[in-house]
């Protein structure tokens, strides 16, 4: 008599449901993959990372701060997410990111955006930022 | 038009993956659940870890043989085993005896001559470390 397998195996299950919610939250998320350059990988437990390059002269901020709210609401109906961190590091040409700043609001997140257009704040980090979402579901 | 949630939340469907697969070890270890107080504990991606508590009027001559059938049971049945083995006393914080699967056999020998000296309020626990395929 022939065994049936009922158990695929733990880690491909895992690593199935990891795809799977990946392919969720990427449709959540369509807007800014449509619009940047964007990426998103499996962190840890339920954490995923979502990066997002982008040039601070060349976006404009009210638009990219009311794609990032219809993506939040999108991840709450669909995979029953949130966004926990929003931080901000600025990418030399090398892929070297440096650290600028953090939060867990999109407001402040959105306030302290807008100050990096301020020359100041170029001639230090330059003009490609990267947004860095922490995101739980 | 109303929509229709098709995902609970990573979290939710990964607990009912952790669950499904907890329920199955257990299946596999009944050997040592039928006969000692055993636990069983997700840790992290998938490593599980099983408890074994023993206690003086255990029967410790069928400890170390219940231990290898459910090893077999899990290799046929998950295609994974005990990867280390470690047993720590009541009275010491620390292991005193780690074991990987290599040694297995000297949990026996150690089963034997020792844990049957214990009082009756002293126990020892058995931790079978297992990652899952």
């Amino acid at each position: 008599m022939k065994h049936i397998k009922l158990f695929e195996s733990f880690t491909s299950e895992y690593n199935q449901l990891i795809d799977k919610y990946i392919g969720e939250i990427k449709n959540s998320l369509l807007v800014l993959f449509d619009d940047y350059d964007a990426k998103i990988r499996h962190q840890s437990h339920n954490i995923f990372i979502f990066t997002l390059d982008f040039d601070i002269n060349q976006i404009d901020i009210d638009h990219f701060i009311r794609e990032i709210n219809i993506s939040l609401d999108k991840l709450k109906f669909n995979v029953n997410g949130d966004i926990s961190n929003y931080s901000l590091y600025s990418v030399n040409s090398s892929n070297i990111q440096t650290y600028i700043f953090g939060t867990n609001s999109i407001e402040e997140f959105d306030n302290k955006l807008e100050k990096c257009t301020s020359k100041e704040i170029q001639t230090l980090f330059g003009t490609t930022f990267r947004l860095q979402l922490t995101i739980n579901c | 038009m109303k929509h229709i949630k098709l995902y609970e939340g990573f979290k939710s469907d990964h607990d009912k993956l952790v669950k499904t697969y907890t329920d199955k070890i257990k299946d596999c270890i009944l050997y040592l659940s039928d006969n000692y107080y055993t636990n069983i504990e997700f840790i992290n991606f998938s490593d599980f870890v099983i408890t074994i508590t023993i206690r003086k009027n255990d029967d410790y001559d069928n400890l170390y043989q219940c231990i290898i059938d459910s090893n077999e049971k899990l290799k046929h049945e998950l295609n994974s085993e005990f990867n280390d083995v470690t047993i720590l006393s009541q009275e010491s914080p620390s292991w005193i005896l780690s074991s990987n699967r290599l040694l297995i056999n000297q949990l026996e020998k150690y089963i034997r001559t020792n844990i049957k000296d214990i009082d009756d309020n002293e126990y020892y626990t058995i931790k079978l470390d297992l990652s899952l395929t």
